[in-house]
């Protein structure tokens, strides 16, 4: 191969490949992912909205919010979860946002900017909502050291403990994987313009 | 009006081949990754056909869904994978057939060694598109678009030579 001339003859050589399924089989899965897509969003935002209001009830009817530390407790634990809730809808819609019928740099800046926000959203609003929920956690301990049993109340911490060690492995995983998106996103804008 | 079932099943038998092309020039020739991707493209097609718009050239639609789905195939950790360029054929036998394999897998794996965004200019220009069609395609102007073919060409070549 010579010149650019060889390298087009050899491209157009190429075989014609069958199609491995039929167009009814793609519309198929195309309808299958977009309903699992949403129903994974829905079921997110569902588990957590049924915490929430189970942690209220739970504080309101047993009547523990006189108690203001129980209170702050409770209280620190749904408004980490109302957080989650809204993370988990704007990253939704977001990513909804990403237009892949647009040209190349279009797509490339909707994806950028999505990726900008869940590093946000690993760096601050995540951090933040955990930490939240295990300071009410932390708060609520010796009350339910008194209400459960000894062997009980271990397993509960350590659980815990280790419920958010896994927890802050994914997320660090997540946040490695996010910037080296990002930073791969932003080097093939770049290469895009560049003269 | 969104695209109906039945015309998207003539794009789907229309596109596919070149559209799979395309993918396989972008994934090191590896057929599998490619088909996947091919198929992957067409579920996008589906999923966006509400804003396809009738006065719109079909083929440029299909590309820009094509080289977007492609492009962010990187959010897939699967499609990374490594050229072993040194197990590439020094010499290729012209009447043999396993030996124009060889030198597709040549191709492709010049293709595969430019960045991203030039193997997709590149796999546009190799498929026959104009440089309006590619500029469009793209987003960058078709001023650009010549300079940067200009260059993606001659590294190519030299690329495949080495």
């Amino acid at each position: 191969m010579t010149d650019f001339k060889d390298i087009q003859a050899l491209w157009n050589q190429q075989p014609n490949a069958d199609q491995p399924q039929a167009a009814g089989a793609i519309i198929a899965r195309a309808e299958t992912s977009n309903k699992r897509l949403l129903a994974t969003h829905r079921g997110t935002i569902g588990t957590l909205s049924a915490t929430v209001l189970l942690l209220a009830v739970y504080f309101w009817v047993y009547g523990t919010t006189t108690n203001p530390t129980v209170l702050a407790g409770g209280l620190l634990m749904v408004v980490s979860l109302l957080v989650r809730i809204g993370v988990e809808y704007i990253s939704y819609r977001r990513f909804a946002r990403i237009k892949l019928n647009t040209d190349l740099r279009t797509c490339l800046e909707q994806t950028k900017a999505f990726h900008r926000v869940r590093q946000q959203i690993q760096f601050i609003a995540t951090p933040l909502s955990l930490g939240s929920y295990v300071w009410g956690f932390i708060l609520l301990l010796p009350y339910i050291k008194a209400g459960v049993s000894e062997g009980f109340y271990w397993y509960i911490l350590f659980s815990g403990a280790f419920f958010l060690l896994i927890l802050c492995v994914i997320i660090y995983r997540q946040i490695r994987s996010e910037m080296r998106l990002l930073a791969q996103l932003k080097e093939s804008y770049a290469t895009l313009l560049a003269n | 009006m969104p695209l109906q079932e039945e015309q998207f099943t003539q794009i789907y038998s229309t596109h596919f081949a070149k559209v799979l092309r395309l993918c396989k020039g972008y994934v090191n020739g590896d057929g599998v990754i490619a088909t996947d991707l091919a198929q992957e493209v067409f579920m996008k097609v589906w999923q966006h056909r509400a804003e396809f718009r009738e006065d719109a050239s079909v083929t440029t639609w299909l590309y820009k869904i094509t080289v977007n789905t492609c492009l962010l195939r990187l959010r897939k950790a699967a499609t990374s994978k490594e050229i072993q360029t040194d197990s590439l054929p020094d010499r290729a036998d012209e009447n043999d057939e396993s030996a124009t394999e060889e030198r597709f897998q040549q191709l492709y794996a010049g293709i595969y060694q430019l960045d991203s965004t030039a193997r997709l200019i590149i796999l546009l220009v190799l498929d026959g598109l104009s440089y309006e069609e590619i500029a469009g395609i793209v987003g960058i102007s078709e001023s650009l678009l010549r300079v940067k073919i200009h260059r993606i060409k001659k590294r190519l070549i030299k690329l495949i030579h080495s």
